[in-house]
């Protein structure tokens, strides 16, 4: 049977899906391979409808709306333009032929252009082949096959065991309901109905579990004050496997666009996710790896009020300047840490997999993450799948060491500088003084009130507790940086620094116009940016 | 709420509408198949189902089956959607519990393979379902409307449609782009078919407009912008500047005659000459003049200013600037008429060269008894005698390189206008060229015969290949294919008359957008519904009348006028409105407070609030147009259009990708 592509077209409720009415009307005959959703404008499309799409097996996608100037709500359509021609940059970036995502114009007479541009992209996708290599149609990219691993160590059986299986795992039985937990967890101290406490009795009691599981941004501090060492982050993780496989899903902000990203990097489809190196760049040697994790894909979905490949660019600079050439693989792919923290396991599972295999291939001794959401999931999560046979290193452990080895120099200067520390790097790891060392290479270092193990968060993990307590969350760590009298916050995490910078982006609920002010005038950093303009 | 559903009851129904799906669409496959999806209590195929045993059967299986979500697989939603929802309704079902899956218009109508298509369908149907799953049960928000209306031109139809809602007691705002209303009535000589004088029938209803109490004229005057929705618009007017006072002036007209500045007449269409302070004709409603700011000598130079000077009501004012006036409506009516089509661009006809060849409208005013010429008919060229005359039809229209419609009263102006010519002169030969005469009006096809027999008027079925004109003489000669004796005409005429298309406005362009209306392939505004709307648009609260949505004569102007009335006064003599739900909702406890929906919004319907020490965002029902640009802006889903949830259209995406389509 030839191939035949599968098409979604968004129409409009006024223009565009009144003219696939008039192709009827007109018995305009167009091939049946599209399906049309009917949306109120254009401009309510996000980019994560898009990218659904694909991840369900669309070959293409047909995105139409009023003719600029006679959009009925005034400037829905040229909103869609702009995150269309966004959205189109991510696909690029996963290696998905832009021609299969296209945005046409159609009034609500011109039946005709309805039809032939059904036509037209039918015929165009055909030529372009399904959107898959391996499959004629319906497989969905997702399902590549990959040899099977034991799953007997401990993260794996506590997310696929039983409840007992996930108490027993993580300690649960211990915990003696001291209330420590509750009184330090920086969700409980935005949210007062909130309590970790509370959360493990009732699964002691055998009472199930609802929404909460999903407000824990799994920062570990309870798990760093808990006197019975109860790993909290973990039986929350478990918790959340099981609701996932029961249909629930973590509200993640983005409609979900990133998960979906994550997971339409499982497929086979070549990514292009390394155009943004600089050609002066020097890559490909054979001791280190650079894992950029997501940070092309971040760069278009934040690009309103922040730049994550500039963290990119500086790390490479970075190694550059200590002569130190990575290997950047384009096989690379999302680490799955924000799947594996939203309950999706499979997609996390596969992701690994695919990840330790390139990883091992490359042949390098020394992998360096910017992202320290990257180094723990490759640290301890990837290692709990199979034994590793490389070193991990987040790039502020790697610059110290440089350092000491006076590999790389900086230029010491008077800049106030206060450090956040992210909490898979700190808490989760405990990696602490690195980052404090390289800062103190390059100015003076103030430290929050609460920092390095009772560092308060960012207040978003895995896209997915994004609210209003986290705002209120990261307005609180800015104030803080911003009463130290410190000139910039830096941080070590480009997702800690979306999140902080998103909390000032707009309006911000202080209640004096100079603390809005205040806040928007402090900078926040990213560790390499500051330590690549100090280079000497 | 469960993506996976929260235990509906849904029935589903698919409609045969005859043979127009069922002779595309396997309905019982569909129906089979639908009955198998999880929530499905009931899967039903029936051959109409809009008709009333149609809705029957949902209503008794609601009540018997306990169905609390409906799905209808039939026509478009444009179509029968508001009927399905009545349905619901009267059964006692919240009425947007309920989607409707388009497989005539989106499938059977447009494919031809029954196997692809039946399984198209069979898609759409269970989007729907997946879809309805979600839904809310929403409640129509009750708004207040404002009792007053817009009119927007004071043609006949805009004259009309005003006097009949200031009959109902209704008060209106009439906006007249020129200084007087009248509009292209008022340049007509006569009217078909019955030969009434255009002035006679038309002055009296111009006279009573300017005396309602209860109707405010602004003439000379625009909109320019709008606000607001359906009961509730806020327009702003920009009244220009006449440099006189309307108060003061009492149309004496002394100005006029003794101003010394002559400029080309726009209303005489370039035939005759005006004034630089001038009234468009002498009837003209209200009867003041205007100061045509770039010809006028003391406004360009400083100089003259013998209308100041001679003003007995001292009422010229140089120094009047342009008002900008606020009015709130509840409802607009859009009769701003329509413009000729450019004869320049038929080049083939001579028109713009040769000065004998004229258009139709510039016809009527050489033989107005108040034009130029005072109704003589005069050669343009020399003023001599006039012996012969050829009017072509179809200048511009039902011509696939300028417009592609008919324009539907040129036929008949140009009958018109012969036997009026042939009445005062019955000396003169008149051919008429035309490739049909469309006589489709009341006496129309009587009045077409009478030009024939009794007037002996020459009816040629050709279209006018040329226009020459014989230099010395300035005779024109007409050549032509007589397409019924298969000949080649050659004719010598004096005088040639272009019967031009009416064609749309070249400014209804600013209207569509200001009103955020569609148009028709042929430019005009659409109207919503060809047959069943034919004054209502796509937006709620705003009609059109008259030659504002397609060409019309008379007749049919004032009927669409006073059906554009009629509509408007169903909407605005009710003191509260019913404005559909599918409006944005805030997830109070998601809101981050940044304010990237309220700077999206186009409406002004989200304001942030304080909430304690926090900032949240709160939709206001009766601005918000349910649009969703906030729910893109916002990052992390805390605003979103009811109805149009990210969750169901993820489940339409995954539904519709599902199966294994084996197009």
């Amino acid at each position: 049977m030839s191939f035949e592509p599968k098409i979604i077209a968004f129409c409009c409720n006024w223009c565009s899906y009144v003219g696939a009415d008039t192709a009827g009307i007109s018995r305009f005959e167009y091939p049946p391979n599209i399906r049309i959703i009917r949306v109120m404008c254009s401009g309510m499309i996000e980019p994560a409808y898009v990218l659904k799409c694909f991840e369900y097996g669309a070959d293409g996608v047909l995105v139409t709306g009023c003719h600029i100037g006679e959009c009925h709500y005034v400037t829905g359509n040229k909103k869609a333009e702009k995150r269309i021609e966004k959205t189109a940059k991510i696909l690029e970036t996963l290696g998905i032929n832009t021609k299969r995502l296209r945005l046409e114009w159609i009034s609500a007479s011109e039946g005709t252009k309805l039809a032939n541009t059904a036509k037209e992209f039918v015929e165009e996708l055909k030529a372009l082949g399904p959107i898959h290599p391996h499959d004629t149609h319906g497989t969905k990219p997702t399902d590549v096959s990959l040899e099977e691993y034991p799953r007997d160590r401990f993260l794996l059986s506590s997310l696929f065991g039983s409840i007992d299986t996930i108490v027993k795992k993580t300690k649960v039985y211990y915990c003696v309901e001291c209330g420590k937990c509750s009184a330090s967890c920086p969700v409980t101290r935005v949210n007062d109905a909130y309590s970790p406490r509370v959360i493990i009795e009732k699964t002691l009691e055998g009472i199930g579990l609802n929404g909460e599981i999903w407000s824990c941004i799994t920062c570990a501090e309870c798990t760093q004050h808990c006197p019975s060492t109860v790993r909290y982050p973990e039986f929350i993780r478990s918790f959340r496997v099981k609701a996932f496989s029961s249909g629930e899903m973590a509200k993640c902000s983005q409609a979900g666009a990133l998960n979906i990203i994550s997971k339409l990097m499982t497929s086979s489809i070549e990514q292009k996710r390394k155009s943004w190196i600089p050609k002066e760049a020097r890559t490909g040697g054979n001791e280190f790896l650079y894992f950029v994790g997501c940070l092309p894909y971040f760069e278009y979905i934040f690009s309103d009020f922040n730049s994550s490949l500039e963290i990119a660019k500086s790390t490479l600079k970075l190694l550059n300047a200590a002569n130190i050439e990575p290997k950047i693989l384009n096989e690379e792919r999302c680490c799955g840490h924000d799947l594996l923290w939203t309950g999706d396991v499979n997609t996390f599972e596969k992701l690994a997999r695919l990840n330790l295999k390139a990883i091992e291939e490359s042949g390098v001794s020394t992998v360096v993450t910017s992202c320290p959401e990257c180094y723990r999931t490759l640290k301890i999560d990837y290692a709990e799948i199979k034994e590793l046979k490389f070193e991990i290193l987040h790039i502020s452990e790697l610059i110290e060491e440089l350092v000491k080895e006076n590999r790389i120099n900086f230029k010491k200067t008077n800049k106030k500088l206060t450090y956040h520390d992210p909490c898979r790097l700190g808490r989760h790891l405990g990696v602490y003084d690195a980052p404090r060392n390289v800062i103190k290479e390059i100015g003076e270092l103030i430290e929050m009130d609460r920092s390095k193990t009772e560092s308060y968060c960012c207040g978003v993990s895995a896209w997915s507790t994004c609210d209003a307590n986290s705002k209120e969350m990261q307005i609180s760590r800015l104030k803080e940086a911003m009463e130290t009298g410190a000139d910039t916050l830096i941080t070590a995490c480009p997702k800690c620094q979306i999140h902080l910078r998103c909390a000032v982006h707009n309006k911000i609920p202080v209640e004096r116009e100079e603390d809005s002010n205040a806040l928007k005038a402090l900078k926040i950093k990213d560790l390499t940016l500051m330590a690549t303009e100090a280079l000497e | 709420m469960n993506a996976k559903g929260n235990g509906r009851q849904i029935g589903v129904y698919i409609c045969h509408c005859g043979t127009n799906i069922a002779g595309t669409v396997d309905v019982k496959d569909v129906a089979l198949e639908a009955g198998k999806i999880k929530d499905v209590v009931v899967a039903r195929d029936y051959k109409y189902m809009c008709s009333n045993p149609g809705q029957d059967l949902i209503k008794n299986d609601i009540k018997e089956k306990n169905l609390d979500a409906i799905v209808v697989a039939a026509c478009s939603p444009k179509m029968h959607e508001p009927t399905y929802r009545k349905v619901l309704q009267e059964s006692g079902l919240n009425p947007f519990l309920f989607e409707m899956a388009n497989i005539r218009e989106q499938c059977s109508w447009v494919h031809r393979d029954k196997e692809k298509a039946t399984e198209k369908a069979i898609d759409l149907v269970k989007m729907a379902i997946v879809k309805v799953r979600q839904n809310e049960a929403l409640e129509k928000i009750k708004a207040e409307v404002v009792q007053r209306i817009l009119v927007i031109g004071g043609g006949i139809a805009g004259i009309q449609a005003s006097l009949d809602l200031s009959d109902q007691g209704y008060e209106v705002v009439l906006v007249e782009k020129e200084q007087s209303i009248g509009g292209r009535m008022s340049q007509l000589n006569k009217t078909f078919p019955t030969l009434d004088c255009s002035a006679c029938i038309l002055t009296p209803k111009m006279v009573e407009v300017g005396q309602r109490e209860n109707i405010i004229l602004y003439s000379y005057a625009e909109v320019e912008e709008v606000s607001g929705y359906v009961g509730n618009f806020e327009v702003k007017i920009r009244k220009k500047a006449r440099y006189v006072d309307e108060i003061m002036c009492n149309g004496c007209g002394l100005c006029e005659e003794k101003c010394p500045t002559k400029v080309i007449s726009e209303y005489e269409e370039g035939m005759g000459k005006r004034k630089a302070i001038y009234r468009l004709f002498p009837q003209a409603v209200p009867n003041i003049p205007v100061i045509d700011a770039d010809n006028c000598l003391y406004l360009t130079e400083g100089k003259c200013g013998v209308c100041k000077k001679i003003c007995t009501a001292d009422a010229i004012d140089y120094e009047q600037k342009d008002e900008i006036i606020t009015e709130k409506v509840g409802a607009v009516i859009i009769a701003t008429g329509y413009d000729t089509y450019d004869a320049i661009l038929k080049e083939e006809y001579g028109y713009g060269i040769y000065n004998n060849v004229i258009t139709g409208l510039q016809l009527e005013r050489l033989i107005h008894p108040a034009g130029p010429t005072k109704g003589e008919l005069k050669r343009p060229s020399d003023q001599g005698k006039i012996k012969r005359i050829a009017f072509v039809q179809c200048v511009g229209s039902r011509d696939e390189r300028a417009n592609k419609y008919c324009s539907r009263v040129c036929c008949m102006y140009a009958i018109k206008n012969a036997i009026l010519i042939k009445e005062r002169y019955p000396d003169i030969e008149i051919y008429i060229f035309y490739i049909d005469i469309r006589a489709f009006g009341k006496g129309y096809e009587e009045f077409y015969k009478r030009a024939q027999e009794e007037f002996g008027i020459k009816f040629i079925r050709g279209r006018v290949a040329e226009i020459l004109e014989d230099p010395d003489t300035k005779n024109l000669i007409i050549r032509a294919d007589d397409t019924l004796l298969n000949v080649i005409v050659e004719a010598e005429v004096d005088l040639a008359v272009l019967s031009v298309a009416i064609i749309p406005r070249k400014d209804s362009e600013n209207l569509q957008k200001l009103f955020g209306l569609v148009t028709s392939p042929d430019g005009f505004l659409m109207e919503a519904h060809a047959k069943l709307r034919p004054v209502d648009t796509q937006v709620d609260g705003i009609f059109l009348a008259g030659c504002v949505q397609g060409p019309k004569d008379i007749p049919d102007t004032v009927a669409q006028a006073k059906a554009a009335a009629s509509s408007a006064l169903g909407l605005i003599s009710k003191k509260t409105l019913e404005l559909e739900p599918i409006v944005a909702v805030v997830e109070e406890s998601l809101c981050r407070g940044c304010g990237d929906c309220a700077d999206t919004c186009e409406f002004g319907a989200i304001e942030l609030q304080r909430l304690n020490a926090r900032i949240v965002a709160k939709v206001n029902k009766v601005l918000c147009k349910g649009c969703g640009a906030c729910s893109v802006a916002c990052c992390n889903g805390a605003i979103v259009v009811k109805n149009f949830r990210d969750t169901q259209t993820f489940e339409m995406i995954a539904t519709a990708l599902e199966s294994q389509m084996t197009v």
